[in-house]
Formats: structure tokens, sequence, C-alpha cells
């Protein structure tokens, strides 16, 4: 009757978690969590012990590992609780594991690893069969743990490391034990003649066990030399790689094959002399593998498995305890290193315990030879606390969070800011000209002028809403006296012939995007500014928005790596009447409608902030595009799909489209090696790197802010940076990299073919 | 039990010790019967198997019936096609030793 009470209140606790949006397996888990709570709570009483809780690295589901909570009583009679520091990684079982290989394909939710050392925290009583020899404080080598921030084990498993000991070296320990076992299964080796094929981990530490026990000759072979000078700065008399002839000369009394490979079984009996010993320490995973019969036979070969849990069968046999052999072995280890014994080459580096997840890919990519978790990277309070019985039950998944803005780029000079209140005019009073007109009031550092527009009222009504002069003469926007820079917020087929009547006057330029009509136009422009000696930028205000701010940062603290795609998608409903005066209709004008005044469609008039996002937020230069598009007006594409490579080999898509019904939000991912960024609708950052903020494998959201007035910022960073004499933000070239990608996708859609984006680094 | 047969006899001898525990001759191969004089007895739980035919069957067999950390003495024709095994589980796991020992005459005869 209890036991159905206890399931019922599992389930409805199940229930309840998927009604917080928990999925399925969470909500099990967190059932079970709760479960162990309770059960945990019910032992701390009754035995009046205390609850110690920590982090482990747990394998949650295919290719995925993470940081976990635990709970843990104290130690009890016979037992030691450890704070580890360090747990060794074994990089062939474990990365067999991760990727799921035959043999080591164990039941998720799982937890890796072996062996680890760290610090005695807690000591329970003296069993009469394990007199306790340690104390709080102590340093141990601890066995049969798995990574993981804290352990409480039997005082067996915790060897004390003796002095001049090598902490992270001792870390090893389990590893150490496989490899002295297989030195073992071979029966003596004092004297002989030694191979050991494989210079991985468990063959160095094979190789490195083995000349503890004074053999005549010892031959290392690898399938590669990249471990030679190791092995033979270890004390190895010969390194040879597989494929080496040598290999059948060797006439080895005994081979130690540390691999598991098929291959290296064969290279093993050619190693061989006749009546030889061949020990297979490596594990061999995958299909069948072929016994060499006819070899054995004529050799007289023996060929003995040494899996660590024959040494548990073989101690029992005896009438030893399992335990008591692993701790004799250990210590052995543990005093070969206090007598000098170096392996400190087969530390390898340490890994946060957080990134586990990148650590394994690495792992399974080859990257990584020997390892570590380092567990002191975790601040203590996710290391070790002890927590009340009455504290809520530790759910196996991250606590919500989200990721605070990283603030507005500083200013460029500050003290500039108080003394350069540079002078704007800006022409063009439309509604682009008209934001950026307010924007110029509200920035630092920034004074309004006069607005200019051929039409007066669109002057005069710009004028009168900014406080500010008007008038209908572009003259009297090129008065030097009075003004410093010249905003041109005016059809894209004048901003060149605008652009070079503004530079020649000695005035800066900023030019609202894009920079042009076409690339030839842009070209024109860059170059008369650097002629005429003046600042040029286009105004991409984007770049300073809270979320693209934060994204930048997550980006150069390594959050998603090396950039290997990205996705924007943009919809807009623009109504019939846009084409003959914009969303509002201030401007009377159907410039937007003719090719030759607009420069293309939805591409060039809306997504060239985009574009320039990416480049700001990764540092990417676009390789080639290769685009698709619809026109609904002729010239003028309606909808684009471009095909987009980076020069650092991203490939990315930008998808557009003017006439979408009920305008579905935008939405703009970048991703990479690591993690991925998604700006819209809601910016959020997923990352398998421990990044400020962030916990490594789930998404956090950014913290949603106060709007950021974008374009004051933008105008009043510009008047900063160029009144101290430094190039803009947004520079010619990166106002030229936008035109010249969208060239080259207005290019690829009219022929069909995928275009290189013209870059003048590329051409020069 | 010609001379052939007794060298082999002794070869296995020498390969599996002094004290090898229960003793297994398993499978009908040509040498099962000299074999058999030199180790009578059909243990449950042989600490060492002595496999005499060489085909890939007799092999797995001899593999799954020794015991935890015990012998099997390849001491059959060598086979056409070599067995193929799952070593991992047949042999490291349990510690398990294979030894060859040639059934021909050394000396050609």
């Amino acid at each position: 009757m209890r036991d159905r009470a206890v399931a019922r209140a599992g389930l409805a606790l199940e229930s309840l978690l998927r009604r917080r949006g928990h999925s399925a397996a969470e909500s099990v888990r967190g059932r079970e969590a709760t479960r162990d709570w309770v059960g945990t709570r019910i032992s701390a009483v009754r035995d009046r012990s205390t609850i110690l809780a920590g982090n482990h690295l747990v394998v949650h589901r295919v290719g995925s590992a993470r940081l976990e909570p635990f709970e843990r009583l104290a130690a009890g009679p016979g037992e030691v609780t450890i704070r580890l520091d360090q747990t060794a990684i074994s990089p062939g079982t474990e990365r067999a594991q991760w990727l799921r290989l035959p043999d080591a394909r164990v039941d998720l939710p799982h937890v890796p690893g072996f062996s680890g050392v760290g610090r005695v925290v807690d000591v329970g009583a003296s069993s009469e069969r394990t007199p306790s020899s340690h104390a709080a404080g102590d340093a141990v080598a601890v066995l049969r743990v798995p990574h993981t921030s804290l352990v409480t084990t039997p005082q067996a498993w915790a060897v004390p490391l003796p002095a001049g000991a090598d902490a992270r070296s001792a870390a090893l320990v389990y590893l150490a034990t496989i490899a002295a076992w297989g030195v073992e299964r071979a029966g003596g080796i004092e004297g002989q003649r030694v191979t050991i094929i494989g210079a991985g981990t468990i063959g160095a530490l094979a190789h490195r066990m083995a000349l503890l026990e004074s053999p005549a000759h010892t031959t290392v072979v690898a399938s590669s030399d990249r471990a030679a000078p190791t092995s033979l700065g270890a004390g190895a008399d010969r390194f040879l790689t597989a494929e080496d002839v040598d290999v059948d000369a060797l006439a080895a009394d005994v081979v130690i094959e540390a691999t598991g490979t098929a291959a290296a079984l064969r290279t093993a009996v050619r190693a061989a002399r006749t009546g030889a010993t061949i020990v297979q320490l490596g594990s061999p995973r995958g299909p069948l593998a072929e016994v060499p019969v006819e070899e054995l036979q004529r050799a007289n070969l023996r060929f003995v498995g040494a899996h660590i849990s024959a040494m548990v069968t073989a101690a029992r046999r005896r009438g030893a305890e399992a335990d008591d052999v692993f701790h004799e072995v250990a210590s052995r280890y543990l005093r070969a290193l206090a007598a000098g014994l170096d392996v400190r080459d087969l530390v390898g580096e340490a890994f946060d315990p957080r990134e586990a997840t990148l650590t394994y890919r690495r792992l399974a990519d080859g990257q990584v030879r020997h390892g570590h978790f380092d567990w002191t990277l975790l601040p203590d309070d996710q290391r070790m606390t002890r927590r009340s019985v009455t504290r809520r039950p530790l759910m196996p998944w991250p606590p919500e969070q989200t990721l605070e803005p990283a603030g507005e780029p500083a200013p460029a000079n500050p003290a500039a800011s108080a003394a350069s209140g540079m002078r704007f005019a800006v022409v063009g009073c439309g509604d682009i000209g008209l934001s950026n007109a307010r924007a110029i009031v509200d920035a630092d550092g920034c004074h309004l002028a006069r607005c200019i527009d051929v039409d007066p009222s669109l002057a005069e009504a710009a004028g009168r809403a900014c406080g500010t002069d008007w008038s209908a003469d572009i003259e009297d926007a090129l008065d030097a006296d009075s003004v410093d820079a010249v905003v041109l917020a005016v059809p894209h087929h004048l901003h060149e012939p605008l652009a070079r009547h503004v530079v020649a006057a000695g005035l800066h330029l900023v030019v609202e995007k894009p920079l042009a009509v076409d690339l030839e136009a842009a070209t024109a422009i860059v170059e008369a500014a650097d002629r005429a000696g003046v600042a040029l930028t286009t105004c991409f205000p984007y770049r300073y928005e809270a979320d693209v701010v934060t994204a930048r940062r997550l980006v150069r603290d390594g959050a998603i790596g090396p950039l290997r795609g990205f996705s924007i998608v943009f919809h807009a409903d623009k109504p019939a009447a846009y084409w003959r005066g914009g969303f509002t209709g201030r401007s009377s004008s159907d410039w937007r409608m003719r090719r030759e005044q607009a420069g293309g469609g939805v591409l060039i008039m809306n997504l060239t902030h985009h574009l320039d996002v990416v480049r700001h937020l990764t540092g990417a230069e676009f390789a080639t595009a290769n685009a698709v598009s619809a026109e609904a007006i002729p010239g003028i594409e309606d909808r684009i799909t471009v095909g987009l490579t980076t020069t650092g080999g991203a490939v990315g898509t930008v998808a557009a489209s003017a006439s979408t019904p009920g305008s579905p939000p935008e939405r703009f991912e970048i991703w990479g090696d690591h993690g991925t960024i998604r700006l819209t609708p809601e910016g959020a950052v997923y990352t398998e790197r421990h990044v400020d903020g962030t916990t490594p494998g789930t998404w956090t959201a950014f913290a949603a802010t106060e709007r950021v007035r974008e374009r004051a910022v933008f105008f009043g960073r510009f008047a900063r940076r160029v009144g101290a004499g430094a190039e803009p933000d947004v520079s010619a070239a990166d106002g030229m990299a936008v035109q010249a990608v969208v060239d080259a996708a207005y290019r690829s859609a009219q022929t069909g073919e995928r275009v290189t984006v013209e870059s003048k680094e590329r051409d020069t | 039990m010609n001379d052939r047969e007794r060298a082999l006899g002794e070869r296995v001898v020498a390969a599996i010790g002094d004290e090898p525990g229960a003793v297994l001759v398993a499978g009908d191969g040509p040498d099962a019967t000299s074999l058999r004089a030199r180790f009578p007895g059909t243990p449950a739980e042989p600490n060492v198997v002595i496999e005499t035919t060489g085909r890939a069957a007799g092999v797995q067999a001899a593999l799954e019936t020794v015991a935890s950390l015990g012998i099997v003495v390849l001491a059959g024709p060598v086979p056409d096609d070599p067995p193929m095994l799952d070593l991992y589980r047949d042999l490291h796991v349990r510690g398990l030793t294979i030894i060859g020992v040639s059934t021909v005459d050394p000396s050609g005869d």
C-alpha cells in the first residue's frame, strides 16, 4: 500500500513537471531526483549523517554531456568523502563510450570516468577490516571514481599520496592499475625483450610499468612516429612504426598489445619470437577479429586476455579481496611516482568539466591524446556544499537564467565627446531622414545644424520637429562654416552625385544604407572621400542594439567558436502605397519602383543591415553568392534567397520577402563549432563553452532591456571617433563589403551562376 | 601412439604447465584419441580445454567451455578459414589464454 502511494505521488510529480513545460524525459528524471532526495533525507536522519552536494559529469543523451548536481551522505563507517581536484580521462574507453562502439554501449544517463585525485574532507568510523589511515585534508588517489567533484567511497579505494608523488599523475591510478595488470599477465618480464604495441595512454603506461620490472630491452611500436620522442625519452630502447620491416625482426619474448585493433594484433604476431607471450591489454572493439591460428600454432605463441575484470577474478580465486588487490597495485604505482616515475606527459590537457561535450567531441575527432578534467576550475560552491535536510531537491537541469546585456559600447574618446560637438546637416527629410535628424538631436556630442530637402514642406516639417533650421537648397548643407558632416538620406541613385559635392566641400559624409545604388557608384564614393581626406560611413545602427552588443561580446568570448553558418529570414508585407511614398507616404516618390534609382528590391532595401551585422559579429568576409529571386515589379525583386559562403568556410542563407501576408517575425541566427546565437525573434545563446552568464549545453535568453537609441548612439560614436581623428565604427570598407555582396547576389540571380563577391583585398 | 603423437602430447604438457587443473580434450580431431589417452576425464568446469578439430566452431566452443582465466590449447589442424571471434567477450574480459601448439612433427616425418 505504501509502495502504491509512493508510485502515485511520483506520477503526480511527473505530471506537474510536464505542465510546467518540462519534457517527458526531464519529468521522469525530476521524479527520480525527488525520490533520491527523500531517500537521502531518510538515511541522513536515520544515520545522523550530513548531506553533501556536488556536481558530476553526466552523458545524459547520445552526443551530449553536462554537469548535474547530486547529493551524497558524508562518510559512514569504513568510508571517506573526498573532494576531487582532477579526474583522469581514459581516452580509449571514454571515446568508445561516446561513439557507442560495440562492447562500449553503456546505458544512458551514464557518468564516465575511472579515477582521480583529491583531498579527504570527511572520514567515517573505522571498520574492523579496514582500519582507517585517513585524516581530513589528506591527499589521496581515488580508484573507481567517475568524473565528479565529490565522492563518498570505501576507504580501500582511497590510496594516500606519498610525499613527492605528482598529484595529477596520481589521478591516472586506475589506468596505471590496468597497465600493471597487463604487465603481470605476461608472467614475469625481468631480463626479457618486451615490445609494446600502441603509444596512447594505456600503451605508454604499460611501457612505464614494464620498465619498473627490469626488462632487458623495450621497443614501442605505434601507427605513427608522433610518440617517438616521449617513448624514447621515457626509456624505450627503440621506437618503430607498424609499417617498419624491422618489426619482423624484433623477436620479442613478450608483446603487450595496448590498442585493441585487429591490425595491432597482426603487428604483435610479427614482433613475437617463437614461444612468446602476447598480452591483449587494449580492449578489442568492433567486428569479429580473425584469430591467427596458423601463426599461433607455428610459433607456439601464447595469447593472453588482460581485461581488468580478470584481475578481480584472479584475486578472489586466491582468496584475496578485490579491494585489497587494487589498493596494493595502486599503492605500488604511487610509490613509484614518489620514487621518480615520470608520467607527466600522459597527464595531458586540463579540461573544464563544464565543457565536457566539447572535450568528448575533440576526443572523438582524435584531437585529444591524453587529458583530465580539472575540478578546481569550478567555483567552490559547485564542488561541494553541505545541505540541510529541508533544502529543496536538486533538479537535474540547469536553473533558468538570463544573460545580462553587455552594455553600450564605450565612447572612443570620452574627452572628445564634450569638445567635438559635431555639426550635422541632414539631406533628405523623408521617413529615414527624419529619424536620423531626431537621432542627431538626441546624440551626445552632436548638433543638428539644419534639415535640407528639395521638397520645402518636408524640410520645414523636419526642421520644426527637431528645432533647427531648414532649407530646400543643397548648397546650405555644404557650408563648412556651420556644418562638419552631412547625412545623405536620399534615393539610392542620388548617393553618388551628392556625395561628390559633400566631400568636395571638405565635409564628412554619413550615407544612409546602402552606400550606393550599385557597386560602381559605391566605389566612386569611397575613392572621392579618400581623395578628399574626409570620413565616410554607412548608417548601420543595428550594431548598437543591446542584443547585438551582447552577441558580439559572446562571439569574442568564444561562445560559438569558428563560424560555421548563419540564417537570416526577413518578411515584410509592403502595401501598394509603399512603392509611391514609403511606409508613411510623407515623401511622395516612386523611386523605390525603379531599378536605376533603387538598385534593387528587398535585398538592397532591407537586408543590408543584417549582412553588416553578420560581419560585425564575426569578422567574416563574404566569398560567394548564389541567388534566386522573383520580381513583382520589373527590376525590383520581391522575393530573394541567397546562399552565401565566407572566406572562412561558413555557409549561410538570406531569405527575404517583401510580400508575406501576416509578415512573420524575422529570424537571425549564427552558429559555429561550439554554439549558436539567435538575435531575433528573441536574443538567446546556446554554447558548449563555459562563458560567463551561460550554462554549457543549455539555451540562455538575453535579458529584456530598455530600447537602446541605436541611431543616436551611431551618430554620437561617429562624432566622437571622427572628432578624435579615428576611423568611424562603420568604415568605408564596411559599407563597400555589404555593397559587394548585394552586387554579387544580384549578378547571381541574373545569370543563374554562383558568383564571387568582389573584394579589394582579394583583387590586390 | 606414434612418435609424432607423443611429441605433440609433450608439447601440450609444456604449454599448460605442471599444475594445469582440470583438463578437457574437446572435439574429434586427428589427435583427439592420443591426447585423451594422456588427459582422460571430462571435467564439467575445465581450467584447460585442448581443442583438436581446428574448426571455428570448435575453437568458439572451447572458449565458452573453459573457466575464467583458463587456457585453450589449439591442437588441431590449421583451419582453411581462421576463426572469427569476438575477442573482447570471448578472450579479453574473461582473462583467457590461447596457446598454439603445432601438430606437425618438427622433423618433417
